[in-house]
């Protein structure tokens, strides 16, 4: 079997002697360490070769980062909501009722709901909230009278508890000419002075609340003492939730409405997914261009078959060529993908950034604080890679391998060489 | 090093479908320390038959061997790594317009494990050889048509290759600078190594030193002239 020679000693105008093959034992040590020591040149030439076109290279980069951190930003946004959401309803109540009349919902008695509500099989306890909405300087906002009893779910443990005449507030609200004091007009009117905000993690859902002491809440509402604006009901086994809701209903003396968590978290769920479907359209474009980068790579690696030819005439493998490509493919492709993802990351994850919002909610403020969990992360990411980076690298090595495997005479044959 | 053509012919199709014969049951046999000279009208085949010789192409009968090897039966991956002995001057000289004088001439060192500073010596070496290093960082399209087959053959030596076939190399070149190449030819002429060059330059036969074998190549018939 022969094997490559390498060259040795100086042989000015000389051809030099070539290197004696070394024994079979001690070609594969050889091999491993040329095999390592080779990488570098090979690399430095990539690179090289991707600069000697640095306009092309340059816009290629910048096109395909961009392709990615619109996609990553849709992905991201999906996953995060669905994310956010579940950890949100994972702390809301198993089932919560509503007096309705025909004008609309009207305050229940809250000691009696609760009796009636607990002699239920099946239910663990029962609360009662007292909540509406009110006008607030910015627009309609979300009063809720908060007291020690609501601090027991996980999210809001960390609450600050409201004093009278003092309000917690979701990070979207707008105040008006005094930063620190809310007005509210309900049944009648209310100013607050502003003590806290709400944590962002909250946000999805608090983003535009208000919390009151509950004395503050009844009298903006006009609730009357020992009333309640609704109750929450939570069951032993989450899954009875909606088997009970019959017995629930006839516990009741008067007409009532339930939501249960499920219920809610379907909400949740198509919101996501009809506004997922707006980004998926939006994307069309996005997908567009990434056929005419891919198109304009592809064509481009066809017309550089001919180089190849003549690499291999020079004992050039088509493994070496296969690496050359890869890693001209890798130098643009990872980079522009890393970029794309922290954009896309940014967009969609940092506090503060107002278009994320007001895609998905219509809220012409800053956007709610969105969560993400590593198994969306993952999937985010996979979908970026088959989507785009996939098809981008299919079209960078695909004409190189076969003008790789095919004999250098017919690429020769084009010549465009010099 | 010897390499052997045993009854080699290549056909090729034409456009209404009949084959035409290049080369006809060639049979020829180059040993090392050998410098053969090939000569034939244009049109013979002489190009056809160095890049068979070279490994670029496949004989359609025949076989051609390499040590006793078929080179020409090997699968592509064997015939790649094959070719690393081999240094081609191709009749156009096929340099990368977009690569500099250095980088064309680096090109066949560069998957052979070489370090770059090695890579950079080994290039300066062989365009001292031609007395254009001073050309080494130019692009190849500033360049004349004799320096660009002068770099081609820079580019096919720095691997100092066992077998090194010429199509043409002196033929862009002047009176002084086809001597300078006929004479680095007649010096590369060393025991291990084969060349073979095809040229219709009457220059190469005026030199008389160079080869040692010539063979003429008419109606795809190689014949060895005495």
């Amino acid at each position: 079997m022969m094997k490559a020679k390498i060259p040795n000693g100086s042989a000015s105008g000389r051809l030099a002697p070539n290197v004696v093959d070394p024994p079979p034992e001690k070609i594969k040590k050889i091999h491993k360490i040329r095999c390592f020591g080779s990488s570098f040149p090979l690399f430095a030439w990539s690179v090289r070769d991707l600069f000697r076109y640095p306009v092309e290279t340059i816009l290629l980069f910048l096109s395909m980062a961009a392709l990615v951190s619109i996609l990553g930003t849709a992905l991201l946004l999906s996953q995060a909501l669905s994310s956010t959401a579940g950890l949100l309803l994972k702390n809301s109540p198993s089932v919560v009722v509503r007096r309705v009349n025909p004008t609309g919902w009207s305050a229940l008695p809250a000691k009696e709901s609760m009796r009636l509500a607990i002699s239920v099989p099946g239910v663990l306890q029962a609360g009662t909230r007292i909540w509406g909405t009110a006008n607030g300087p910015g627009g309609p906002l979300t009063v809720f009278g908060f007291d020690e009893s609501h601090r027991l779910s996980g999210l809001a443990k960390s609450v600050p508890l409201p004093k009278r005449g003092e309000a917690v507030v979701g990070t979207g609200i707008t105040t008006g000419e005094t930063p620190e004091v809310l007005k509210l007009t309900g049944q009648n009117a209310l100013i607050l002075k502003i003590t806290d905000t709400l944590e962002a993690k909250t946000s999805m859902v608090a983003h535009d609340m208000v919390l009151v002491h509950p004395d503050d809440a009844r009298r903006l509402f006009g609730i009357a003492e020992g009333y309640a604006s609704d109750l929450i009901v939570d069951v032993f086994h989450e899954t009875e939730a909606e088997a009970i809701l019959p017995d629930l209903s006839r516990a009741f003396p008067w007409p009532v409405r339930m939501t249960t968590r499920k219920e809610a978290a379907g909400f949740y769920g198509s919101a996501s997914a009809r506004r997922s479907g707006i980004v998926y359209i939006a994307i069309i474009p996005a997908m567009l261009a990434l056929a005419l980068i891919v198109f304009g790579v592809f064509k481009g690696q066809i017309v550089q078959s001919c180089n190849v030819g003549l690499f291999k005439a020079f004992g050039w493998t088509t493994t070496n060529i296969f690496q050359m490509q890869l890693l001209k493919a890798l130098v643009i492709g990872i980079p522009a993908v890393t970029a794309g993802m922290v954009v896309s990351y940014g967009l969609v994850f940092r506090s503060g950034t107002s278009w994320p919002g007001y895609l998905f909610f219509g809220w012409n403020d800053s956007s709610p604080q969105l969560f993400l969990n590593t198994s969306g992360a993952i999937l985010a990411l996979i979908e970026i890679v088959v989507l785009i980076f996939l098809p981008y690298l299919a079209a960078a090595l695909w004409p190189a391998l076969r003008a790789a495997v095919s004999d250098p005479q017919d690429f020769l044959e084009y010549n465009n060489l010099g | 090093m010897s390499l052997v053509c045993q009854n080699v012919s290549l056909f090729r199709r034409r456009p209404d479908g009949s084959e035409r014969a290049i080369l006809k049951q060639v049979d020829a046999t180059l040993n090392a320390g050998e410098g053969a000279m090939i000569s034939g009208k244009t049109g013979a085949g002489k190009t056809t038959l160095l890049h068979l010789l070279a490994g670029l192409l496949r004989p359609s009968e025949g076989q051609i061997t390499a040590n006793g090897q078929p080179i020409s039966h090997w699968n592509t991956f064997h015939r790649d790594r094959w070719r690393r002995q081999v240094g081609i001057i191709f009749q156009q000289p096929h340099l990368i317009n977009e690569f500099t004088v250095l980088e064309n001439v680096i090109l066949p060192m560069i998957p052979r494990g070489n370090s770059i500073s090695q890579l950079r010596k080994l290039a300066r070496e062989a365009l001292d050889t031609f007395e254009i290093s001073h050309l080494a960082n130019q692009k190849v399209r500033s360049l004349s048509g004799g320096e660009k087959q002068r770099v081609s053959i820079a580019r096919a030596i720095i691997s100092r290759p066992a077998i090194l076939i010429a199509d043409e190399p002196t033929a862009h070149q002047d009176d002084q600078g086809a001597a300078m190449i006929i004479d680095k030819f007649v010096r590369w002429k060393l025991p291990h190594t084969i060349i073979i060059v095809a040229a219709h330059d009457p220059r190469w036969a005026e030199h008389g030193k160079f080869a040692d074998k010539r063979l003429l190549l008419e109606n795809g018939r190689l014949r060895e002239l005495q």
